[in-house]
């Protein structure tokens, strides 16, 4: 494990330095992430102070100009990163490992275990996932970022699972499993340290990719209205904004290019990310270099 | 340290600093709190529902409740209307409500909005248990003439304005926007503070020049039948008795030609044209008439009519074709005004209709648009695809005393996004919609703009209104109630969340501009150490609240950095060793 | 094991999956606080309060009975084929459910056959170009441009469309699926040519934001395929490289790629709900925004079941192929 996946880690970092696209994302989420972090203290004004004339162009004090309320953009749009970030990395980090762990243990353990998480990955991958957002959403009565997180999680978890599942069925027929088994290693052990290291490759690209997915989702909920009318998430914001349109468009451009920014950046990532685990380390089960 | 054991301690420390850098927007989202924390009084819930810029007004409003001390808590819900009818007397904290921002409620079917049948409609009324309030109500109720009337509503709304259970903050100013090769637009904006697009078209006389079709663009869906309520295409369809020209607020013979009211006020008689005839070439008689004020009245159709009308009308008979007759329990003074305005009493065939159970009315193939029903009014149904548009063709069996119109089909399209209905006035699809009062922010944008005409309306009887709860143990207080009618900034929600279309309301169930607002009254203004006044006299005194430095958070999330780094180390280190220790 | 034995397998397990979906489903709706007869007074803009309408429809809706009574009484009614009568669509609700579905299904239809139309006439060439040439320049390129369509926010792309396209410029109309009145109609009323006109900018933005799934399969697709034996045999043999990418390659790198199109019958029956509603335009998608948020419990439930009952069709149709194309698959 140690040799590939430093190679692995290698190749990743070098092609975040030389590939530009790959670099690009990179610096967005770092700068993301940053932003995210010092919000507080990036920000130049209070975003929900109403200090000035509504819908001013970009000008020396308001950089991004002002929205209908009299509120400084900029503030708003910083201030928003940190719900995006949240709502897309929370998801996928909960979905990533509720889907391990179930399908580790689905995998590994009883088959009755294993034939009802199956079924119930099978139900909630059925049903259409946007409607049961929209569902959920209208039958509850308040709307939160912290719902969105919750369903999100709900429903992309059978992905993983499966992915997980069928990586360590078919690692758990492998010889050096065998092996520690004859030599003791009690189940868990066995899991942890020898079997899951090897599935994360896939399972690492796909919830970076879901980062992404989950991001547009996000917006795409807030846009129509399903979303929290309060925060100052990006999609809210676009959506809010979109109504002058005619008047500042710049409003409308700003949140819905920066969702395309991080969602592609995150894509980036993931895409990356697969192109180094999957065609060449088509053999990551190997603890050592032949 | 051997050279595995290095590597594994730095892998440790990335993963463990990645894990905190994780961590850090987790917790910093949720413990934000984005606002100078400042003592204040008391926490204030206003619920809002996601739409129409509602949150918008709640969020103007704060910064002016935080200058009197009054924290103010914004959520949304999905349906408002429910929360309130299940918990009319809870606090939020409870359960229920504090405050509720409410749409806006237009009072077209009540001529100027007097005062008892606006306020006995209202669902949030029957909460407030004031024994001098009802008392009123019922002397409005019982007033017969037009004099009385007006005098006793002036003293009402004074009672209204000072103890204010509910309050109505700000009156409607709209704008229409159209394509330029729509006719005769200037009339629009005073016709239809009185009616629906259709009747408005037809009787300002508006056409679309050049195109058989004039497509009217609405967000909201229409329905068929007039006898159900005010959101229909009944007007222009149907036709009433008679109407209300806007101009003078004289009355205009419609179907009925003449009419007499009996020196006490109860008995109505009209007499109806002659020759007129129904699209499926159907005599129309008074016959008609009675039935469509039977639909009305019935209580399993559900009219909103209705509820009015059974508390007024005793009797009607048909004594001849052509002779309608109505008996009023009692002089009602706007009774002809209400019949001429209204958009529910337009007479539907009662040979079409007669046939069908009132409880399969709404059902009904002519409520659904699948089959056309018969009319005596300027259009007849086309066709109508749901949830998309209704056409409705000219009727050339209009009767001649009616103008025609001139284009031959009236579309009602129903498109949901209101800034693509302005995409589509610019290119021509559409020929015009009103905008304003939170619709749209287009109009006062589209001014200049060539390819529209923008005509602006002045204020009329719509008004949107806020609620509090009256059985809230803060909200009981007339005088917090005042405060916080003071600190109502209406203006400034005007201007921005209105984009200008609007003007304040001042407090009172009824619109400065109706005929019904008595000369002098005080009302509301936006008065910040007026409204600290009433907090005073309410038992909240400025020297006892203290502003708190906000606490600087950055030093927390730094904390947590740095903390995740040294923690990382430590358990590398640990791991390192411990593995060294292993090692043959 | 033979087909058979995997076919009825199969399908007695869609089933299974079928039920427990709608249970699901039928519990979240019913299940969660919120009387839908009291939302329905509330929504429905001039149904005003009335305590005999309230029992009507409490007694229509069956709502007076325990959930799993409720239940069986709606599957009752499935199997007859009686789907409700929506209680918003048409403002006052009466409208038979399946006419309202049956209109916006063919809308959907209509609009992703155009869409589904150009995104292969892109995907495929682009993706066995960039197959073919790995590695190089143009790979990278069209591997950037997937990236790109993946991510870009579709409800921001189908704002800006409109405004830049149907508005500043004219050239396409804004929304809706027919020009409604003979005179604006640039290609005639009601034709085909209409219907294209209107369909035109929706399309674009679901290709544009679709097509790079679908290229990227079509990409590895290929490469797995280029890979084998037998296409190094048709080489050595002294096909044409034209030949040998066209026939052979690219007809079985197709195969994976069908049945994954297959699979996305779901996600094209639910619309593409964001774009419609942008567009304005009466499909499957809007349908299901107007639905969730008018709470119209019986065209919701009538819209699950469908889309449901297709999904878990076409994953069995797609096993059962893969499984009569591939015996080891059985087991």
């Amino acid at each position: 494990m140690a040799v590939a996946e430093r190679w692995a880690i290698k190749t990743l970092l070098k092609d975040l330095i030389t590939d530009p696209l790959a670099f690009f994302g990179f610096i967005v989420i770092l700068i993301a992430f940053i932003v995210a972090i010092f919000a507080q203290i990036i920000m130049p004004y209070d975003p929900y102070n109403q200090l000035w004339e509504p819908l001013q162009p970009p000008s020396w004090t308001n950089i991004f100009g002002t929205d209908e309320l009299g509120r400084d953009f900029l503030s708003r749009m910083i201030l928003g990163t940190r719900d995006i970030l949240f709502i897309g990395i929370v998801g996928s980090l909960g979905s990533t490992l509720i889907g391990v762990v179930i399908g580790a243990f689905s995998a590994y353990y009883s088959k009755y275990a294993d034939y009802i998480l199956m079924r119930t990955s099978d139900v909630i991958m059925v049903i259409p996932s946007f409607f049961l957002y929209l569902l959920i959403i209208s039958t509850l009565r308040v709307r939160s970022v912290s719902l969105m997180v919750l369903m999100f999680t709900f429903t992309t978890w059978p992905r993983i699972a499966r992915i997980v599942r069928s990586e360590v069925l078919s690692l758990k027929e492998r010889e050096f499993v065998r092996a520690a088994k004859a030599l003791g290693a009690r189940d868990l052990r066995m899991i942890f340290r020898h079997i899951l290291p090897n599935c994360m490759g896939n399972v690492i690209v796909v919830s970076t990719l879901g980062i992404s997915t989950l991001i547009l989702t996000a917006a795409g909920l807030d846009f129509l209205g399903f979303g929290d009318p309060t925060s100052v998430s990006w999609g809210t914001l676009l959506t809010k904004e979109r109504k002058f349109i005619r008047v500042a468009p710049l409003l409308t451009i700003i949140p819905g290019f920066a969702i395309f920014l991080l969602a592609l950046s995150f894509n980036v990532l993931g895409d990356r990310l697969r192109d180094i685990l999957d065609p060449r380390l088509k053999g990551v089960g190997r603890r050592k270099k032949k | 340290m051997f050279k595995k054991e290095r590597t594994l301690f730095i892998r440790c420390l990335l993963c463990l600093s990645l894990i905190t850098t994780l961590l850090v927007p987790i917790t910093a989202s949720l413990a934000v709190n984005e606002e100078v924390p400042q003592k204040s009084f008391f926490t204030l819930t206003i619920v809002c529902s996601p739409e129409f810029g509602e949150t918008d007004i709640a969020e103007v409003w704060k910064p002016e409740l935080k200058k009197i001390g009054i924290d103010l808590n914004i959520v949304t819900v999905e349906d408002v209307d429910t929360l309130v009818m299940e918990n009319p007397t809870k606090s939020y904290e409870e359960g229920g409500w504090d405050i509720v921002i409410k749409g806006a409620s237009p009072e077209l079917g009540h001529p100027g909005a007097v005062i008892p049948y606006s306020i006995l409609d209202r669902p949030f009324v029957p909460f407030v248990k004031d024994e001098d309030f009802w008392t009123m109500v019922d002397e409005l109720a019982a007033a017969s003439d037009e004099t009385t009337l007006k005098k006793v509503s002036g003293e009402a709304l004074s009672w209204w304005i000072d103890n204010l259970p509910i309050f109505d903050f700000l009156t409607d100013k709209r704008a229409v926007i159209f394509n330029p090769n729509v006719k005769n637009t200037d009339k629009y904006g005073l016709y239809f503070d009185y009616t629906l697009p259709m009747e408005t078209v037809i009787k300002a006389g508006m056409y679309y020049e050049g195109k058989d079709t004039y497509t009217y663009a609405e967000t909201e869906v229409w329905y068929l039948l007039p006898f159900f309520g005010w959101y229909t295409c009944g007007p222009g369809q149907f036709q009433r008795l008679l109407w209300m020209k806007p101009e003078d607020k004289t009355l205009v013979p419609e179907l009925a030609e003449s009419w007499e009211i009996s020196p006490d006020g109860t008995v109505y008689t009209f007499h109806l044209k002659k020759d007129v005839v129904w699209s499926d070439e159907e005599p129309f008689t008074s016959a008609d008439c009675k039935f469509t004020f039977d639909l009305m009245l019935n209580p399993t159709i559900g009219s909103e009519a209705g509820i009015f009308l059974r508390r007024v009308i005793d009797s009607m008979e048909t004594p001849d074709e052509l002779t309608f007759v109505i008996h009023t329990k009692k002089a009602v003074p706007f009774f002809l005004e209400w019949l001429a305005r209204s958009c529910c009493p337009c007479i539907v065939p009662k040979h079409t209709l007669e046939n069908i159970k009132p409880e399969d009315m709404a059902n009904s193939d002519y409520a659904t648009g699948a089959k056309a029903c018969p009319t005596t009014g300027w259009y007849v149904l086309d066709q109508m695809v749901v949830g998309d548009y209704i056409r409705f063709k000219r009727n050339p069996l209009l009767h001649s005393s009616f103008t025609p119109v001139k284009n031959e089909y009236f579309i009602l399209k129903k498109v949901g996004e209101k800034t693509t209905i302005v995409s589509m006035i610019k290119t021509g699809e559409v020929s015009g919609h009103y905008a304003g009062l939170g619709m749209s922010a287009d109009a006062p944008a589209l001014k200049g703009d060539p390819k529209v005409i923008v005509v602006d309306f002045s204020p009329n009887n719509w008004l949107k209104t806020l609620h509090l709860n009256p059985n809230h143990p803060i909200l009981c207080n007339k005088y917090v109630r005042r405060a916080l009618a003071y600190s109502f900034p209406a203006n400034d929600v005007a201007k921005k969340v209105f984009s200008g279309y609007g003007e304040p309301a001042g407090g009172a169930p009824l619109s400065p501009s109706s005929e019904y607002w008595p000369t002098g009254l005080q009302t509301y203004t936006y008065d910040i150490s007026k409204a600290k006044q009433m907090m005073e006299k309410a038992g909240y005194h400025y020297d006892l609240l203290k502003v708190e430095i906000p606490p600087t958070p950055y030093l927390e999330y730094g904390g947590f950095l740095i903390g995740g780094i040294i923690v990382g180390t430590l358990v590398g280190f640990a791991v390192a060793r411990q593995r060294a220790r292993k090692t043959p | 094991m033979g087909l058979k034995r995997y076919i009825i397998i199969r399908v007695f397990q869609g089933i299974l999956t079928a039920f427990l979906a709608l249970v699901v489903i039928f519990f979240i709706i019913h299940i969660v606080p919120g009387d839908p007869v009291k939302m329905y007074f509330a929504n429905a803009p001039f149904a005003k309060y009335d305590a005999e309408r309230e029992a009507m429809w409490r007694a229509k809706l069956g709502l007076d009975k325990p959930i799993y009574i409720q239940f069986l009484m709606w599957l009752d009614r499935l199997f007859h084929g009686d789907f409700g009568t929506s209680m918003a669509i048409g403002g006052y609700g009466g409208l038979e459910v399946t006419t309202i579905i049956r209109q916006a299904l063919l809308n959907t239809l209509k609009l992703w056959a155009i869409s589904f139309a150009m995104i292969l006439a892109v995907a495929i060439p682009t993706g066995v170009i960039s197959a073919v040439h790995q590695y190089s320049k143009k790979d990278y390129m069209v591997r950037t441009g997937t990236i790109i369509s993946w991510s870009i926010p579709w409800f921001w792309y189908g704002i800006i469309m409109i405004y830049i396209f149907a508005e500043t410029l004219g050239w396409f109309p804004a929304g809706g699926v027919i020009t409604l009145d003979p005179q604006s109609a640039r290609f005639g009323q009601g034709t085909f040519g209409d219907t294209l006109w209107h369909l035109a900018l929706p399309a674009i933005v679901i290709g544009t934001s679709s097509f790079g799934f679908l290229t990227r399969l079509v990409r590895s697709s290929m490469l797995d395929v280029l890979r084998q034996e037998y296409i190094t045999t048709a080489r050595a043999k002294g096909l044409a490289e034209r030949i040998v990418i066209y026939k052979h390659a690219l007809r079985n790198a197709l195969l994976p790629v069908v049945t994954v199109i297959g699979l996305q019958v779901g996600a094209i029956l639910s619309g593409h709900a964001i774009t419609e509603s942008v567009f304005g335009y009466p499909g499957m998608g809007w349908l299901m925004i107007e639905a969730a948020s008018s709470r119209d419990y019986p065209l919701l439930m009538a819209l699950c079941t469908m889309i449901t009952s297709v999904i878990i069709l076409s994953i069995i149709v797609t096993d059962i192929l893969y499984a009569y194309l591939d015996p080891r698959i059985r087991y």
